[in-house]
């Protein structure tokens, strides 16, 4: 057990916690009640010491369970320390009643914002593939996510499949594009690449804008209402079967049709979550990491980079699909609007802001990334400005991201 | 002594490769035989990692053939793993043809690895991020094969199969002395361990000729004696085929069988370290012709 330096922690606590006052004290502590000024000096007090504490308790607190992983024998991976192993569960079990409990606590509103960082999340998780385990900078990640919406408004539109059975097809069709993205960039590194995939993302948002007769134009696609195995949420039934509120003697509520949603995603962004976590662990996510390191030495030492990059490609865009049909479900309405540029911009923000390569850095950088803007909806026109002050503030302090991505760790006997 | 048959492990014929106007490498020929210590020298811009780029599928050869001896005991053209074998109707030529089609445009340079070439670069390319352990398991990431579903979602018994690959990875670390080093970066590694890291990795993929890159490069005296006694050992105690470019003359002198001569991308001597020191098309290369 090593000891925590106090001094250094305290120090730590306090830079913190001015830093995040001077953030917070600007958009928080001024409430504008009609035409008045109001100043609430206390209010963004709870903001900052909250980051503070969770901050200097993600530096210092978790430390006397990091160390002495040495010591353990056995050619095994020293992946588990027991303690670790106690507070990671205890922080994830915390975590998951939280996040189950938000679609039954909070308003539609907040619910829906939860849908929307979960996506987000999603997003982010499949781009940290693509660039942060492969180092494949992907500028049109976008137009992954456009894919899978689209495949959901047309499918639904034109063959009438529903939510379910789009969901498995919209991953299969966007990591069919991903595999399309990547066969021409096989032999790009850095900036082109990044042209590239730039050019990619408009090239699919240009033709969802202009192929009118397919998916509407700029006028957009119509998205069905979620049903639950075909059994409507609605008030009253649209076609005659029974309703979902009826059939589980609910009563009706405007909100039960987004608590579903809300859980199927976090499902599935658990399911997301987990798998991008093991991934370095793996011998696939090792080739990975090593032809972000080296692509040279990985084919010489008999890694197919062709195979290993198109994969990349291809899980992060089924990822990204799979979000699409979420947000579509969402929204119940799509148009090219939602996927322009500056979609691809920020899930790369979100991505380097949490680490690049590292799964739960990239997770708190997605909520935060999300839910600053609609905890700052009363600044809205000042929310870009705030973001990219955050961005730049990051990458001045912490340059590899919130979360640095850490090699395992591994013991011989 | 009864000595076991000879036999060619390699044998490069005719080697041409050009650059636009330039002929790096003009009609190339030598062999190598199995269990041998063999090395390429030549003065700088010779063709010497020309050659290697050819033997390793990084370059296309423009002409002449490259016969490699699988571990079956085949030769195996290595244009054919590039799918760059000329067309034919014959009925075996053929079926190895459209095997290996794909290759001549998604690129085949792992397949040169897999059919037993290994090597090593003049400028390192560890992979610096990581630690020095998975360096050597992404070596190994062909025993991995079919474990996805397994290191996804069964991590205890991915632990279980990882044990053989980490306990060969153990083997390695420690016969390049890296084993208390095991969990570094390796990036951070001094420059002769990073040196013997890309020597172990190589290893690693269980080539049956190992290519060496100006492996002495950087080193000081004592390193470079340790890794004559670490190539020496690669052949005696791992059965492996060495070929090395090297500059340091000692070296070369003290541990190869056989050395080839590069020059303007020719092969202008071949031969016993004795034959090489001697002769005077040799020396002229290195250090020029006297003016009469």
């Amino acid at each position: 057990m090593s000891h925590i330096p106090f001094k250094k922690c305290v120090k730590d606590f306090l830079a913190t916690f001015l830093l995040a006052c001077a953030i917070f004290y600007p958009l928080m502590g001024f409430v504008l009640n009609g035409f008045e000024l109001e100043i609430k000096p206390y209010r963004p007090l709870v903001p900052a010491l909250s980051m503070a504490v969770i901050r200097t308790f993600f530096l210092y607190g978790l430390q006397p369970f990091l160390q002495n992983q040495w010591q353990k024998s056995g050619a095994q991976r020293v992946e588990k320390k027991e303690k670790t192993a106690l507070l990671a569960i205890v922080i994830l079990i915390a975590t998951i009643c939280f996040t189950l409990m938000v679609p039954f606590l909070f308003s539609n509103y907040w619910l829906n914002v939860g849908i929307l960082c979960l996506i987000y999340i999603l997003l982010a998780l499949g781009l940290n593939i693509v660039v942060g385990y492969a180092g494949l900078l992907d500028l049109g990640f976008v137009g992954f996510y456009a894919v899978g919406a689209y495949t959901f408004g047309i499918l639904s539109s034109y063959t009438g499949l529903g939510f379910w059975s789009v969901l498995p097809l919209a991953a299969l069709v966007a990591a069919g594009f991903g595999i399309l993205l990547g066969f021409p960039v096989l032999r790009m590194h850095g900036d082109y690449l990044a042209i590239v995939t730039l050019g990619f993302g408009e090239i699919i948002r240009l033709i969802l804008n202009n192929w009118t007769e397919l998916t509407g134009g700029p006028n957009g696609m119509r998205i069905p209402p979620l049903t639950f195995f075909g059994i409507e949420f609605t008030r009253r039934s649209k076609y005659g079967g029974p309703l979902f509120h009826e059939l589980f003697s609910l009563e009706y509520s405007s909100a039960t049709r987004f608590q579903l949603l809300y859980l199927v995603i976090l499902a599935f962004t658990c399911l997301v979550a987990y798998i991008s976590w093991r991934l370095p662990k793996i011998a696939i996510g090792r080739s990975l990491l090593a032809l972000r390191e080296d692509e040279i030495a990985c084919r010489s030492l008999g890694i197919n980079h062709v195979g290993t990059k198109l994969m990349a490609f291809a899980s992060g865009a089924s990822i990204a699909g799979v979000a699409g049909v979420f947000f579509g479900a969402q929204q119940r309405f799509i148009n090219p609007t939602s996927f322009t540029f500056f979609e691809s911009a920020l899930i790369l923000a979100i991505v380097v802001l949490g680490g690049l390569g590292s799964t739960v850095g990239v997770i708190i950088a997605a909520v935060v990334m999300t839910a600053l803007p609609e905890l700052l909806r009363d600044f809205s026109e000042y929310r870009v400005l705030l973001f990219g002050l955050l961005m730049v503030i990051m990458m001045i302090a912490k340059p590899q991201g919130l979360v640095r991505q850490k090699y395992s760790q591994y013991t011989f006997e | 002594m009864a000595q076991k048959r000879e036999e060619k492990i390699l044998s490069v014929t005719n080697l041409q490769v050009s650059f636009g106007g330039i002929r790096a490498l003009d009609g190339v020929d030598f062999s190598i035989l199995e269990g041998s210590i063999s090395a390429l020298i030549g003065p700088n811009g010779a063709g010497k990692t020309t050659v290697f780029n050819c033997l390793t599928g990084f370059y296309r050869p423009s002409g002449g053939s490259i016969n490699f001896k699988n571990s079956q005991g085949h030769s195996l053209n290595l244009a054919a793993l590039f799918g760059s074998l000329p067309f034919s109707w014959n009925r075996d030529q053929l079926s190895t043809y459209f095997k290996y089609l794909p290759n001549k445009f998604f690129g085949g340079t792992h397949l040169v690895t897999r059919a037993g070439i290994g090597r090593t670069f003049q400028n390192i390319r560890l992979f610096k991020e990581l630690s020095v352990t998975e360096n050597l398991l992404i070596a190994m990431h062909r025993d991995f094969r079919g474990t996805l579903i397994k290191g996804l979602f069964f991590p205890k018994i991915y632990q279980q199969n990882e044990k053989k690959q980490l306990s060969k990875a153990k083997y390695w670390l420690e016969r390049v002395g890296l084993l208390s080093l095991a969990n570094e970066r390796a990036g951070d590694l001094p420059y002769g361990l990073q040196r013997k890291l890309e020597i172990a990795r190589t290893m690693c993929v269980n080539p049956r000729l190992i290519c060496l890159d100006e492996p002495a490069a950087g080193l000081n005296p004592a390193e470079t004696e340790e890794l004559s006694s670490l190539i020496l050992s690669l052949k005696e105690i791992d059965k492996v085929t060495v070929l090395l470019i090297e500059h340091d003359m000692s070296l070369v002198m003290n541990i190869c069988e056989q050395i080839v001569v590069l020059n303007y991308g020719q092969v202008i001597a071949k031969g016993t370290p004795e034959e090489i020191k001697n002769n005077p098309k040799v020396i002229s290369a290195y250090l020029g012709t006297e003016n009469v």
